[in-house]
């Protein structure tokens, strides 16, 4: 008994000194720092809660927060409802299924860089391929990323496309689980296969459907790189976002403590969609095992 | 048990629009300039000066040296030490072992945007900025793995461990001779994500990584199309050999890939 308990501690202590130093304690750090103006060449200094004022007094801050909850309103439906209905049709009987879902995961795994220069050269205004099919259509409008008004639904479009795989595989993991009987007793009662879809299927993702609005809520309020590659932030800070505001204070202006007060906000929200995560996936009941 | 072929080319038309960035990325990186410019479809010959220019001009065989090398080091360290966690949590009965898988629990909900400065200024005292294990070190420690992996030790029945433990077995044998090989799809789910994670990560090593030399391959193509903003060709040719990497280990791996996903629910 003696020797397990030493085994156990034993076998943790990798793991929970690099949890200890890299997580708690950053952690940590991370709400003293906020409490101080905190730049890389001289002595941090208490100000209290002064970076927390100048934040809240801080229109740029507001708009980035701004467009944080834009891009998620831009994003988190369509891949929510995108997802469902494209495992819908690769959970069908279909031909080539496998191949078809090997090619919409593909997107998935390709770095964040490969696919924003890929889709500014789509969007490219004088010779990207997408202004010259609406050209071809009679709209002459070139400027996706450079108008103010459609650089982050661009944006948007690009995460979806990028993302889109990842749910889809977890819709298709979610509709495997379901029982055939219950749908040969619907078709016994007489269903057709929308009211199967309708008041069979999506009832009973109902866990999957709370899963995946969560992850990729999460997931969207984080955006960084997408802007940072595409437009920098730009036009007229209509891209910008939280991280990246955040981003800016601290390694391009050495705000560091106002940096971190930011971040702390962010943790904040980040915290509380997080508890609803946890509430969805891990506590109460589960499907999975 | 009949096939639909009305769904079937609806798919085939949705996969067709949705693969065709890929298509453009690739078709456009054997195009010349002229042929960007013009909006060819398609380049009239194969056109490797796109290539040849992205090998000669910049560090790109660097940088795909060092992901290669962040990737798999942090990969190899991060499953090692979840898999001793997570025995220790998931298999162990000890004072405590409770409190510590709570702790790992709440691990999940840091996010690292929020610890990326105070994780920055502790890399810059550990004298780690601009060095390999300041990139892969904190990689290593994954809580959302351990927990995975300790629900997958917990599932083992205990008929295998007992039979060991009474031949005399240590629990390093125990682990690494019966634990191990039962649980070996969740670990190699959690390798594959871990290196896919790792080669695709752009925040982190953008962090860490100042000097040029030290970039991996997405932050220092991400530089590199900074200052060649109009080299599209160029651009994409350096995407296809960014590509192909991923696209083989995805070939092999993509079913331990798509498991790993949806085990943990996990997305970066």
């Amino acid at each position: 008994m003696k020797k397990r308990t030493l085994s156990g501690y034993l076998l943790f202590t990798p793991f929970g000194l690099l949890y200890a130093l890299f997580l708690i304690y950053p952690l940590i750090q991370g709400f003293r720092m906020a409490f101080y103006e905190w730049d890389l060449f001289s002595e941090p200094k208490f100000i209290g809660f002064e970076n927390f004022l100048t934040m809240f007094n801080d229109s740029t801050f507001w708009s980035s927060l701004w467009n944080t909850i834009y891009f998620v309103i831009l994003t988190v439906p369509f891949l929510v409802i995108l997802g469902f209905l494209i495992a819908l049709l690769l959970n069908a009987k279909i031909y080539f299924r496998r191949i078809f879902r090997v090619m919409f995961f593909f997107p998935y795994i390709l770095s964040i860089t490969i696919v924003c220069s890929t889709w500014a050269f789509l969007y490219q205004p004088q010779f990207g391929i997408i202004s010259k099919i609406f050209r071809a259509i009679g709209i002459n409008y070139t400027g996706w990323l450079t108008n103010p008004n459609t650089a982050m639904p661009a944006i948007a479009l690009t995460t979806i496309w990028w993302t889109l795989g990842f749910n889809v595989i977890l819709y298709l993991a979610g509709l495997q689980e379901i029982s055939p009987t219950i749908y040969e007793a619907a078709t016994i009662d007489g269903a057709n296969s929308f009211q199967k879809t309708f008041f069979i299927t999506l009832p009973l993702l109902k866990r999957t459907h709370a899963l995946v609005l969560v992850l990729q809520t999460i997931a969207s309020l984080q955006i960084f790189g997408q802007v940072y590659i595409m437009t920098g932030g730009g036009p007229y800070g209509k891209t910008r976002v939280l991280i990246q505001y955040i981003y800016d204070q601290g390694f391009r202006y050495f705000k560091m403590g106002y940096a971190q007060a930011m971040a702390l906000f962010f943790f904040v929200i980040m915290f509380i969609v997080g508890i609803i995560q946890f509430r969805l996936t891990l506590g109460g009941g589960s499907d999975k095992s | 048990m009949k096939k639909s072929k009305l769904l079937t080319w609806i798919a085939i038309i949705i996969i067709v629009i949705y693969v065709f960035p890929i298509f453009w990325m690739i078709i456009s990186s054997f195009k010349s300039d002229l042929e960007i410019l013009t909006q060819k479809v398609f380049p009239s010959k194969l056109n490797f000066g796109n290539y040849t220019y992205i090998f000669k001009q910049s560090g790109v065989l660097n940088w795909l040296l060092n992901s290669t090398f962040v990737s798999l080091i942090s990969t190899f360290g991060v499953v090692i030490i979840t898999v001793l966690a997570a025995y220790s949590l998931g298999r162990l009965k000890y004072p405590g072992n409770k409190f510590l898988f709570y702790i790992t629990l709440a691990g999940i909900m840091i996010p690292l945007q929020a610890i990326m400065i105070p994780r920055y200024l502790l890399l810059r005292d550990l004298n780690l900025l601009n060095k390999y294990w300041g990139l892969i070190i904190p990689y290593m420690v994954n809580p959302m793995f351990v927990l995975i992996v300790s629900q997958f030790f917990k599932g083992i029945p205990n008929e295998f461990e007992e039979a060991a433990r009474i031949d005399g077995a240590g629990e390093l044998y125990i682990l690494f001779r019966i634990m191990v090989p039962l649980a070996k799809p969740s670990l190699v789910a959690i390798a594959v994500f871990s290196f896919v994670s790792t080669w695709n990560d752009f925040l982190w090593p953008l962090i860490v990584m100042t000097d040029q030399k030290m970039y991996t391959l997405p932050v220092g193509l991400a530089t590199f199309y900074g200052s060649y903003t109009m080299k599209y060709g160029v651009t994409m040719a350096g995407n296809v050999i960014a590509a192909l990497p991923i696209f083989i280990f995805f070939m092999i791996f993509q079913e331990q890939l798509i498991q790993g996903l949806t085990v943990g629910g996990l997305k970066e």
